[in-house]
């Protein structure tokens, strides 16, 4: 599918409420995310199956709305 | 001796290339399973070199130097179940001066070793946790009392390390804080009496240390601080080598115990290559490394190999130091 990839990350460990992950695949690389957005018995050590889709929908019916009120604004003057 | 405080990727993330590049004698650890692939992967190659593996608990004391005394403080038997709590913690004298090295640990582990009645007085603390508001208590910093202390920091890291209020209690503590992040590599020597700080290529601070006081006197510098560097051991030399019976025998013929950590055995053409694990051999004495393997007593140590190592018709065992100068050769 085009419009979603999967990756393992590591939950290497939490400070100050940012999980910090690691990407299985090759460690070296890292990211940060509120440990909020994890699911709440995520604990440090985890392996974390990450799924990003592109929420396709969600993006045209917003690019609409913005070019609406551009269209708007720009009708006022 | 290399120290995996905890397996956390910011303290062992660059170990892989370090025990790459090094011949290392051992390797301690905290031996907490941690999931990670970094760790996962500097575990495997720690078995494949075939480096002598401790997992640390406090009690033990590991002879690198005779006169060097280093204690392991934590983590306890019982660990407290926390990759940063069961980091491991180092009590390392030398002469009139310790040093405290604590990794990761917080207030529990902290606590921890305090209730365990450890004597945590020293004069170099390597700062808790990067100086995290949640590590370097006041009443651990008042049974450490450091005069110098080192926060290991990144610069504009993501997590606001050093934090304020670590930094507040350090100053309270009367303690002379160095920082990496604003002072670059931060080297402190001792000759077992006095310290000296060397600090982003500035020159040394020599800092007194007061054995009634944690108040430290910035006395003048000194123009530079040269490290410690043992002169080439002389007296070590290999005595025996018995092709048939598989053994090398080292021999300190000098007055005083030789560091034999990291140093090497090499068949000729460096074929295969034997490396001391953490040893000593005291003054007057042998050692002999047999090729099979067996129980290491402080006189005979342990290849571990299946097949022979020494050539029947004629080889030749080359002794060299930890960093790979020669020091004795002999043919058999």
């Amino acid at each position: 599918m085009q419009d979603e990839s999967t990756f393992r990350a590591s939950l290497d460990r939490v400070e100050e409420g940012l999980a910090v992950l690691l990407i299985r695949e090759d460690e070296s690389i890292r990211f940060t995310l509120p440990r909020s957005l994890l699911p709440a018995d995520a604990r440090e050590g985890d392996i974390l199956d990450v799924t990003v889709r592109r929420d396709t929908a969600a993006t045209k019916e917003a690019r609409r709305r913005v070019a609406e009120r551009i269209e708007r604004l720009r009708s006022r003057g | 001796m290399v120290v995996a405080t905890h397996a956390h990727s910011d303290h062992i993330g660059g170990l892989a290339t370090v025990i790459s590049a090094f011949p290392v004698g051992r390797f301690v650890d905290a031996g907490q399973a941690h999931p990670t692939a970094t760790y996962e992967n500097l575990l495997v190659l720690v078995e494949e070199k075939g480096i002598p593996y401790t997992a640390a608990v406090r009690g033990q004391t590991i002879a690198l130097d005779p006169d060097l005394d280093i204690r392991v403080l934590n983590p306890a038997a019982q660990p407290l179940g926390d990759v940063n709590e069961d980091s491991v913690v180092l009590k390392a004298t030398y002469g009139d001066i310790s040093y405290l090295l604590t990794g990761d640990a917080g207030k529990p582990a902290e606590e921890s070793m305090a209730k365990a009645g450890l004597d945590l007085d020293a004069d170099v603390l390597k700062v808790g946790h990067h100086a995290s508001r949640y590590a370097s208590s006041a009443e651990f910093l008042s049974a450490v009392s450091p005069a110098v202390s080192v926060i290991l920091v990144g610069e504009g890291n993501d997590y606001g390390h050093p934090h304020e209020e670590a930094l507040e209690r350090l100053e309270a503590a009367g303690s002379r804080i160095y920082r990496t992040d604003r002072d670059g590599n931060v080297v402190v020597t001792t000759d077992g009496q006095k310290i000296a700080v060397t600090a982003g290529g500035a020159p040394a601070a020599t800092v007194t240390v007061t054995q009634t006081t944690s108040a430290v006197t910035p006395a003048a510098t000194t123009s530079t601080v040269t490290p410690v560097v043992t002169a080439p051991p002389t007296g070590v030399t290999i005595t025996y080598l018995s092709l048939l019976d598989e053994m090398v025998t080292v021999t300190n013929a000098g007055a005083t115990a030789v560091n034999l950590t990291g140093w090497t055995i090499a068949d000729e053409g460096a074929r295969n290559t034997y490396t001391f694990p953490v040893f000593v051999l005291d003054a007057g004495s042998n050692v002999t490394v047999h090729s099979g393997a067996g129980n290491e007593t402080a006189s005979d140590l342990y290849w571990g190999r299946s097949s022979p190592v020494w050539n029947n018709d004629g080889d030749t065992a080359t002794l060299a130091d930890a960093s790979g100068a020669i020091v004795s050769v002999l043919e058999g």
